[in-house]
Order: C-alpha cells, then structure tokens, then sequence
C-alpha cells in the first residue's frame, strides 16, 4: 500500500474537493507562520540582533554545562 | 612517563587527545589510533550530502596536526582490549590493526598507561535489508564519501527534474532503533531548499520517514519552548516547519527492508506498508564498533567491558528497570569503566544506561522509538572532562573528579535549514539538561528558561561560523583552545 492512502482512509468514496483534500492533508493541522514571521526570518536588522542574542544564549549554555 | 592512548580522531577523541597533550608534559606521551588518515567535520557532511560543499571542505590529515602538536598518531584499527596485559607482562594494552603507510596490515600491541575509547558508532547498514550506499538501495550522509555520493544521485535527480520529471524523495531513519534524527532533518530541509534554488521544486515529492513516536522528539523525548505565550512541545514546531516546505511525514516506523526504489516499513499499530522513492537517504542504526576484551590468559571478556550494544560500560547505572523508573542520576558522571580504573569511554562509545524518548514495540516486539543521541558538544565536553580527569590522575589524584553528565549540561545545536548567506535558515536550539531531569524540572524534564529554539538567518550565520571555528580549533591552529567545545 502507498503510504498517502494509509493514513487517508477516510478519502474513500470522498469526492475530491479543494475543502476535502485541505482537511485530508496532515499539514491542514499543523501552525504554519504567518507572512510577517517568514519575513522577520530573513530581516537582516532583526536577524543581526538575534544572531547577538542567540551567541550570548549558547555561551551562557556551554558556560553552565562546564564543570 | 606516562602513555595516554586515544582510540578514535573524531570529535570526542580528537577533542580528548588535543587537551591531554596541552595539558601533560612532553614527558608524556599521548598516543591516537584511528584507521582513516583524516578528521571530519561530519556536521557539514549535510551541506556535501545536497552538493553545496566539495567533500575537501569537510576533512584534513591529521598527520600533519598530530605532528606540530607533539601527538603519536597511528592510522590503524583498534581490535582488541587486554586491560589486565599478559601472564608474564601485566601491563594493559590495545592491539591495532595498521590500515595505512608501510606497515598497512600489520597487527600491533601498543602499550597504555591510560585508554580513552571514542571510537564513534558502527554504521549498522546491515540491520535492513536493502539499507545503505554500499550494499543497499539508499544513500547516507554519515561519512564525508557517503555525503558525495548522495550529492551525485541528488544532481541526478534535479537534472531528471529539470526535463520535467516528477521525483519522489523519501529522507529519515532506516530502522526502528535509529537516532540521530537531528542529521536527517538536517538533510530533507536543505534537499527541499536547495530543489527550490534550483525552481524544481513543483516537481518534487518529499517524504519524511522515522522511528519517532512525534515528529521533534530527535531521540531527546522532544523539548519545550516558551514561545508566543505559550509553552509549546517541539513536534508543533517541527510540524510547522514541515508543513510550511510542503514535506509529508510518516513516523512511528520500523524500516524493514529497502528495495530498489521501494521502502517497506511496520508501524507500532502492527501494520506493514510501503512507500515508494526515487531518491532515498536514510541513516542507519548505531552499534559499537565491535572491539573485543581479553583477560591475561587471552580469555574473553568482551561483556564485561562492552554491553551488548558493543559501546563501552562506564559509571551509569545499568539495572534494567521500566521507562517510570528512569532517573538522570543513572547517566554517567566520569566515563571510568567500572572495573579498570585507567580505561574511559566517550560520545558515542560509552554505553547510555537506557534510551531518552519512552519506549514503544509493536504488537509483534518490534522496538520503534529513537535510541539516544550523543551529537557533537556533548562528545566533545566529555572528551575535556576525560582528558582533564586522565591528566590529574597521571599527576596523583586519587580518581576523576571532574564530571560531564549528559543530565546536568546542556546542549547548544544549530540545525541548517537552507544554506544562503541572505535568504538561508537555521534552527538554533539550546536543551538544558540534554537528558530530562523530572526531579529537579518536574513539569517538563528541563529548565525551560535555558531551554529555547527559533529558527531564522542568524541561525544559519551561526552555523557557518562554528563549520570555520571548530575546522580551526580541530586543526589546533593558535589559540584553539580558547574556542568552546
Ligand atoms: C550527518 C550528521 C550530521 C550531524 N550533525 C550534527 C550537528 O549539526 N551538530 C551536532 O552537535 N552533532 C551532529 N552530528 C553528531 C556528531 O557528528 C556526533 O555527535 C559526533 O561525531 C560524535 O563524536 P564521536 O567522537 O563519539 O564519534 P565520531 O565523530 O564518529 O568519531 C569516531 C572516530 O573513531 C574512529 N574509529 C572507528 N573505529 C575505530 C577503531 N576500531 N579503532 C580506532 N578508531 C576507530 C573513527 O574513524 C572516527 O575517527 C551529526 C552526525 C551526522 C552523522
């Protein structure tokens, strides 16, 4: 069996439609990002910030695991 | 004088063997056995695996490093462990196996006054039928010649693409008892990048398949994230992000066998399927790799040293005992094999007391859950603790004093998403501890405050930096030492 039939199986009988195939998709219920966090993603003025923020985090990290 | 022998120069190994000798006199002598003539900076393999690296940019001889270092470096296998040495010798030794130069082939007993095992994971292919590059239908990444010849089957494929064909790619974990998960999400975010930078993406089909109870449990249980006033699991996360680059996902499965172009996998409900590819890299399950013991009359002893998994035993706590009844305490401290005092194990050598993620059979005993993962801070921290315990006791201390439990240091990982210096993406996550600690953090195993991930460019500059620090620190150029493990 193909694995896109295996956990659809209620697509049998269903007449395929854009609101069927939506609600049969497993995507359909998963958080997606809206425009403006793609966008702040690649941002560059933001993402240099975060690039500062994430290094300190990391090193506070390895800072506390040494022992 | 003393001997320190280093079996393994990868990041453990090679980590444990740069800090001994920086730390021990030249009255010393530390000494690494390692059967390939290079060092790889296997993180980056991802980035050969999907054709953006030349295999060159992810390895260099260790002869010449070992050389301006002051290390004695063998290229040859380790085969057998003799802790108690011979009748008539009792001094410990390891024999070897030569696997380069003039004395290729030649078996050899090096002597050691103090043994650190960091000799990685057997690429266990034959666990499934039909896994792998070299006897099998699907691709790896695991090494840096495996990563290369996925490049050349993903070029071929977008070549097939570009003349309209539809191509199936199926990424993930070829068998129930997989971990590393975290290098084959690596892959199947870059491959779905890198087919839209060269606008095929319409043509694609991408499929990701693993033993993972959730998507996001990368074999760590999954982690929590305080994040947009929520404190949310990593599955809604990775299902995001999954969902976002249109990539469909099939976990709880045990890959059964890989036929040409066909995956068959059984599913914890009991339920066999399979699923057809075009293109398919699929990691292999981790064992030891295979070192054997004798006691001083060549008797073995092999499970006294190693579990059955072949990884080495050291200071855990290994009673069997039910998932409920886990503890972090159970994870080792020092890496000091029980029985021999001067013998060590680190990353992926030593033996995990059991899993991290719960778990789970199929109705048929069919285990299906991820085994734990040692990625690359954790191995090289262990690797420092070793060295510095090994160093101190060569000065007179009575034992290791200096821990690394996997339960009480984190873990800072940045997992590449795309790779474009304006446009590419990057998961930076950091887990504190790596292994839950329900004791101390009972509502989620973990202090959420250290615990964080967020996915974005910075990520991604980060991860070119730590490809150029760590190939900088590994090469022991100056000031190595100042860079973090
Ligand atoms: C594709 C991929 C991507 C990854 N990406 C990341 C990442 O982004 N971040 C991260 O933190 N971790 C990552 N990891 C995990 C990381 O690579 C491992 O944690 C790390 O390599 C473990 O170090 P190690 O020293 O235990 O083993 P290894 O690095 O595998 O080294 C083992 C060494 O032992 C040698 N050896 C083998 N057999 C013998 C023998 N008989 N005698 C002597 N020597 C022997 C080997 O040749 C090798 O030199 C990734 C792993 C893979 C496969």
């Amino acid at each position: 069996m193909e694995s896109r039939s295996e956990y659809r199986p209620e697509t049998q009988g269903v007449p395929s439609t854009a609101q069927t195939r939506a609600h049969l998709s497993k995507s359909f219920y998963a958080t997606k990002p809206t425009g403006g966090t793609t966008f702040f993603r690649t941002f560059l003025p933001y993402q240099i910030w975060r690039f500062i923020w994430i290094n300190l985090k990391m090193i506070r990290i390895i800072g506390k695991s040494h022992r | 004088m003393s001997r320190v022998v280093v079996l393994g120069a990868g990041v453990s190994g090679h980590t444990a063997a740069s800090f001994a000798r920086k730390w021990l006199g030249r009255d010393h002598e530390v000494v690494v056995v390692s059967p390939k003539p290079t060092y790889n900076w296997i993180p980056s393999n991802i980035w050969v695996g999907v054709g953006l690296l030349p295999k060159r940019k992810v390895v260099f001889e260790l002869a010449p490093t070992y050389r301006r270092a002051g290390i004695t470096f063998h290229q040859a296998k380790a085969k057998t462990l003799r802790p108690d040495g011979t009748n008539g010798d009792p001094r410990p030794f390891v024999t070897i196996e030569h696997t380069g130069g003039a004395k290729a082939g030649q078996s050899e007993d090096l002597h050691y006054d103090y043994l650190i095992n960091a000799t990685g994971p057997r690429l266990n292919f034959d666990a499934t039928d039909g896994l792998g590059p070299t006897k099998g239908n699907s691709l790896s990444v695991c090494t840096e010649d495996h990563a290369e010849e996925a490049a050349k089957h993903f070029q071929e494929k977008i070549e097939r693409m570009k003349r309209g064909e539809r191509q199936r790619f199926v990424v993930g974990t070829g068998h129930g008892t997989c971990t590393c998960q975290g290098a084959a999400f690596e892959y199947i975010v870059n491959l779905e990048f890198e087919l839209r930078h060269h606008k095929v993406r319409d043509l694609a089909d991408i499929v990701w398949i693993s033993n993972e109870y959730e998507l996001g449990d990368f074999g760590m249980g999954g982690m929590h994230i305080r994040r947009g006033g929520y404190i949310t699991p990593s599955k809604i996360f990775t299902e995001s992000l999954f969902a976002e680059r249109g990539l469909d996902w099939i976990t709880r499965a045990h890959v059964a066998k890989v036929e040409k172009g066909r995956v068959h996998y059984r599913n914890l409900e009991g339920e066999e399927h399979e699923t057809p590819f075009d293109f398919a890299m699929l990691l292999p399950p981790f064992s030891g790799v295979g070192l054997a013991a004798q006691d001083a009359n060549g008797d073995d002893i092999t499970s006294k040293v190693f579990a059955p998994n072949g990884f080495m035993k050291v200071d855990a706590n290994y009673e069997a005992k039910p998932y409920e009844e886990w503890l972090a305490a159970d994870w080792p401290r020092t890496y000091q094999n029980p029985d021999y005092r001067n013998l060590f194990a680190v990353g992926i050598a030593f033996a995990p007391p059991h899993p991290i993620s719960r778990p789970r059979k199929a109705p048929d005993g069919t285990p299906i859950f991820p085994t734990p993962p040692r990625t690359g801070m954790p191995s090289a921290m262990i690797g420092k603790a070793v060295a510095r315990n090994v160093v101190g006791m060569i000065r007179g201390a009575d034992g290791p004093h200096h821990t690394a439990s996997m339960a009480e240091m984190g873990a800072a990982c940045v997992a590449s998403a795309g790779a474009n210096p304006f446009a590419g993406t990057a998961a930076s996550m950091t887990v504190f501890p790596i292994v839950p600690d329900f004791e101390t953090y009972p509502e989620y195993g973990r202090d959420i405050d250290n615990t964080f991930g967020e996915i974005g460019l910075a990520g991604h500059w980060i991860k070119i930096l730590l490809h150029h620090l760590f190939l900088y620190k590994a090469r022991m150029n100056p000031l190595w030492h100042l860079i973090p493990e």
